[in-house]
């Protein structure tokens, strides 16, 4: 069946019809449409799947989803647009453009976590550039997944983009068949094998990983404020975001309060009791909630600690002055549980971060402008956020990924589509000024050799069309003000601009 | 320890040391890569020429010419690439530093080819040194002297711990993809691109696979064919045929193969005398094996030029072949070799048929005078790169990317793209502690009003640029009219 669906899309893309703009747009506005519509379906379905609450679930995957379709349709033309680059003296009279083309058929494996944002978003990316996409959502968001699997064809091109679910032998058959790029959101294990797979044809991926987001907080910043952000970033979808602030890294004289700041926003956020607030949501399934609950097997909670096993809940939980070489501090926790490792100073907390595999994002909690850069300097991750958490994911015009463990190539906005693109150089020369050429051809001598050394050189100056009406524009407006100019001191030296006309008109 | 193992574990460390991330720094190592290659352009050029009999000017023109290009490049831009890059930003983030920074990587791993031995195995070496990262160069073994020659001289010039050369053959290449790196660059063949792909995999590391590929080239018949015929015959037989992006094969009408071929043979004879055997600028073939191989696609065709060889000094005459069977076995492979079979078609929406039932080349070539022909083709095919009225000359702009797709590679370099390509691409976002009140309408206890308010401030676009214009525009037509008004009355 999996190999029907990949066929199926291959020659609807072979057809040609996603190439025209309209096509895509026409796309992009049904699937704006689908959202819009079934909000309540999606909610439904996540709160099934995760116990997301109503308004969780746009804020989180909603909201951020229709703004990467809005953009894409309204930039469309734009991305697709030849793209002209700077020629050499050689080429100069030549086209030279970069063309972005669609690259076949897409394979997007879609996460657990947020299903439609984590699925959908590369499959704007994906209709945008032009390309065709088999989308496979997760099987543990298992009502998202066959939500989706009911709506999708209502709305889009039903060969073009077909939904596949199913689970781990349903995703190995897919990954057997060839595709032209593979998108994976997930665990690194998964990744390695998707990799894999993906090398038996030659089958360029993007990796979004994940891993151990860390959290500095500075002992000289406004606490209050930054345990209200953190408390945010880690609780939301019960912990399970990618990019949660997975452990908080601080000096120990302020563990206390950073503890107590916690436990203020707690109450304030879920309540006495989160276990019966509408906006504390659930782990995904038994296995996860087992794995999250033995990570805290032999430590006393500072705060938090319940559990519910017959609802898969936890309660949102603070763990102190743990050990890094924990089994905690072993694997990405992905679940509601906040160890707190105390560091000397900030410098044991970047040996700390590059001690371990490059996490997706580093937070970095600290009022002095010096000592954030130096931070950023000495460390790497996929992104940083600093003074509050995850929002770098918002802003569509960073690139989002991982590097080193938590993933490769990078996604959003304008990103997706490029990286789904094929970027094709272009050089349309004529068969004319042949002379020009005679210097490359055989038999070979010192002189042509530097004739053709001065041919490559590049022009100073930028010929692209664009840079020509700035510096007419540019020359017209500074002519003008000059003149301007002159007129003024002109005047102001005294001499009278009715007289003048008036000798000139009598004389 | 294997000294593979050892050897990239020192260039680890090294790295970690942080003494490649200052801009001075990897000026200074280009600076140093440049000295290279204008003082030992003697030693470079008489290692091409016992690998692969190129002549002086021949080895100054594909080699080192663009090699210096790319470090002069690099020198110059160096600052800029490197610089945070600020981006768009939308309501939420107005106050905020929010930019684009690259970072180095880490060490990256450089597998070169045996073709342009010094300029496909340092050109990636630029790009790694300036976007701050160490590397493992590991030249072919099948261009045996050039990398002898880099492995004795490259340390005397670059850092050595930083830049080790490693050379050996399959064994030596296994051993060092057993190894961590954060970045495979490979040029190479696609059998063996699949395997550097998968034990990439293993350590999660991403790869650029600069691959090949069969590079259709069609005449149309309404073309100059003297001039057309005169660039395809220099394209292909440059390097005796052994170029990933040479003219492969040739796609025309019937009705002017003949043509196609007087004039190439014209060229030849122009360009290598009646003896190309005995002429300096005309190569041979790399090793017995590959000349045994591209003897053995020349069977069964028809012979219209050439076809003449000489084992023991691996030569074959620069060949073309016509009326070509679309079965046969030269046009089952990548012929890298001075071998140009002509396949005829009916037109040019026959041709457009043929190079898409294959898989995408790495590049196209399109011989014609109506730009509308060319447009179209371009529409409806796929490669690599796409050149028209011309072989070869797309890998000299550096601001075009050169890399394949599907099988003739993924991921690209030359210029800033190599610098990219070879960078982490940091996102970050700075904020602030203030301005808290913002933050509540995300907070939980949900409520649809502050649910109202999020979409607000998510989906308002804002071209901040577009408004600073705006801004300047008021500021300036005000003055005008205060102008205007005050001294112009």
């Amino acid at each position: 069946m999996e190999r029907q669906a990949v066929k199926k899309a291959r020659e609807a893309f072979l057809s040609g019809r996603t190439r025209a703009l309209e096509f895509r747009l026409q796309q992009l506005t049904a699937l704006q449409k689908m959202i819009a519509e079934r909000q309540t379906e999606i909610a439904t379905a996540l709160k099934q799947d995760i116990n997301r609450s109503q308004y969780d679930t746009p804020l989180l995957e909603l909201i951020g989803l229709e703004n990467d379709i809005s953009l894409a349709i309204a930039k469309l033309a734009e991305w697709a647009a030849p793209r002209p680059v700077e020629r050499n003296l050689l080429t100069i009279r030549d086209e030279a453009y970069i063309q972005p083309e669609p690259l076949g058929v897409v394979l997007i494996i879609g996460a657990w976590n947020y299903p439609w944002a984590l699925t959908l978003s590369p499959l704007v990316g994906a209709i945008a550039a032009g390309n065709a996409a088999v989308v496979k959502p997760s099987e543990l968001s298992e009502c998202s997944s066959l939500l989706l699997r009911a709506l999708l064809p209502r709305y889009l091109d039903q060969d073009l983009y077909p939904v596949v679910t199913g689970g781990v032998s349903e995703t190995q058959e897919l990954l057997k068949q060839r595709f032209d790029h593979v998108f994976y959101t997930g665990s690194g294990s998964v990744g390695r094998l998707v990799m894999e797979a993906a090398s038996r044809h030659l089958t360029p991926v993007t990796l979004e990983l994940g891993g151990k987001s860390p959290c500095y907080i500075d002992k000289d910043c406004d606490l209050r404020v930054a345990c209200r952000r953190i408390t945010w970033g880690k609780f939301t979808n019960c912990g399970q975001t990618c990019i949660a602030p997975d452990y908080i890294l601080c000096e120990a004289s302020i563990q206390g309060k950073v503890v107590d700041g916690i436990r203020q926003t707690l109450l304030e956020f879920y309540g006495a009791d989160p276990k019966c607030s509408a906006d504390y949501g659930r782990i995904i399934n038994p296995r996860h909630f087992n794995r999250v609950m033995n990570l805290m097997e032999g430590y006393t909670a500072v705060l938090g600690g319940q559990s519910d096993a017959s609802q898969r809940y936890i309660a949102p939980t603070v763990l102190k002055d743990v050990p890094p070489h924990s089994r905690m501090m072993q694997e990405e926790i992905f679940g509601p549980v906040l160890p707190i490792v105390t560091v000397s100073d900030m410098d044991e907390a970047i040996r700390f971060v590059n001690e371990r595999e490059k996490p997706l994002a580093l937070y970095i909690f600290c009022s002095d402008k010096l000592a954030v850069k130096k931070m950023i300097e000495e460390t790497t991750s996929g992104g940083v956020t600093v003074n509050d958490v995850m929002m770098h994911y918002t802003l569509s015009s960073l690139p989002f990924g991982g590097v080193g463990q938590s993933g490769m190539g990078s996604y959003h906005g304008k990103h997706t589509f490029d990286r789904l693109s094929h970027m094709r150089a272009c050089l349309v020369r004529s068969l004319g000024m042949e002379s020009f050429n005679l210097a490359r051809y055989p038999p070979q001598d010192r002189q042509r050799a530097r004739r053709v050394r001065m041919a490559l050189r590049s022009p100073m100056i930028d010929f692209s069309k664009r840079t020509f009406v700035w510096a007419v524009a540019a020359s017209v407006v500074a002519f003008g003000l000059f003149v301007t100019l002159l007129v003024i001191l002109l005047i102001a030296s005294g001499l009278n601009c009715t007289c003048w006309y008036w000798q000139g008109f009598y004389n | 320890m294997s000294r593979e193992q050892s050897l990239v574990q020192r260039a680890r460390k090294a790295f970690q040391t942080g003494k490649s991330k200052p801009l001075e720094y990897r000026l200074h190592q280009l600076r140093c890569l440049h000295r290279f290659i204008t003082e030992r352009r003697r030693d470079i050029a008489d290692a091409l020429k016992k690998d692969l009999c190129k002549s002086d000017n021949g080895t100054e023109l594909f080699e080192t010419m663009s090699l210096e290009g790319e470090i002069n490049l690099a020198v110059e831009r160096l600052a800029e690439w490197a610089a945070p890059k600020p981006v768009e930003k939308n309501l939420l983030t107005i106050a905020d530093e929010v930019y684009i920074q690259p970072e180095p990587l880490g060490v990256v791993l450089i597998i070169g080819a045996w073709n342009y031995p010094w300029a496909i195995t340092l050109q990636p070496l630029v790009g790694a040194i300036a976007a701050g990262n160490a590397a493992v160069i590991k030249p072919s073994e099948v261009s045996f002297h050039s990398a002898k020659v880099m492995e004795e001289l490259l340390p005397l010039y670059l850092d050595r711990d930083l830049y080790p050369v490693v050379t050996g053959g399959a064994l030596e290449t296994q051993e060092l993809l057993k190894q961590r790196f954060d970045h495979i660059f490979y040029t190479g063949s696609g059998s063996v691109g699949r395997l550097v792909m998968e034990a990439a995999s293993r350590h999660l590391t991403p790869v650029t696979l600069e691959l090949g590929g069969k590079s259709p080239c069609y005449i149309d018949k309404d073309c100059d064919l003297r001039v057309a015929c005169r660039r395809i015959t220099w394209g292909k037989f440059v390097n005796c045929g052994q170029t990933c992006i040479a003219p492969d094969y040739v796609l025309c009408e019937p009705s002017i193969q003949s043509r196609v071929v007087e004039e190439m043979r014209k060229c030849i004879k122009e360009f290598y005398t009646d003896d190309p055997k005995t002429f300096e600028d005309y190569g041979r073939i790399v090793n017995q094996r590959h000349f045994k191989r591209v003897m053995a696609l020349m069977e069964g065709n028809t012979i219209a030029i050439g076809g003449e060889s000489d084992e023991t000094e691996c030569y074959i005459a620069p060949t073309i072949l016509r009326d070509v069977n679309v079965e046969s076995k030269v046009m089952q492979e990548e012929i890298f070799g001075p071998v140009l079979p002509i396949i005829t078609v009916s037109g040019v929406d026959e041709a457009i048929q043929f190079i898409n039932e294959r898989e995408k080349p790495l590049a196209l070539y399109i011989f014609s005078h109506d730009k509308k022909l060319i447009k179209r083709v371009i529409a409806e095919t796929s490669s690599g790169g796409v050149l028209a009225n011309d072989c070869l000359v797309h890998f000299t702009i550096s601001a075009l990317p050169f890399g394949g797709v599907g099988n003739s590679g993924m991921g690209r370099y030359h210029g800033q793209h190599s610098f990219n390509q070879l960078s982490h691409m940091r996102s970050c976002l700075i904020k602030k502690l203030n301005m808290e009140g913002v933050n509540s309408m995300r907070y939980p206890p949900h409520t649809s009003k502050k649910l109202s308010w999020a979409r607000f401030f998510i989906l308002k676009q804002i071209n901040v640029g577009r408004l600073r214009r705006l801004a300047m525009l008021t500021v300036f037509s005000a003055l005008a009219a205060f102008v205007v008004q005050r001294f112009l009355r």
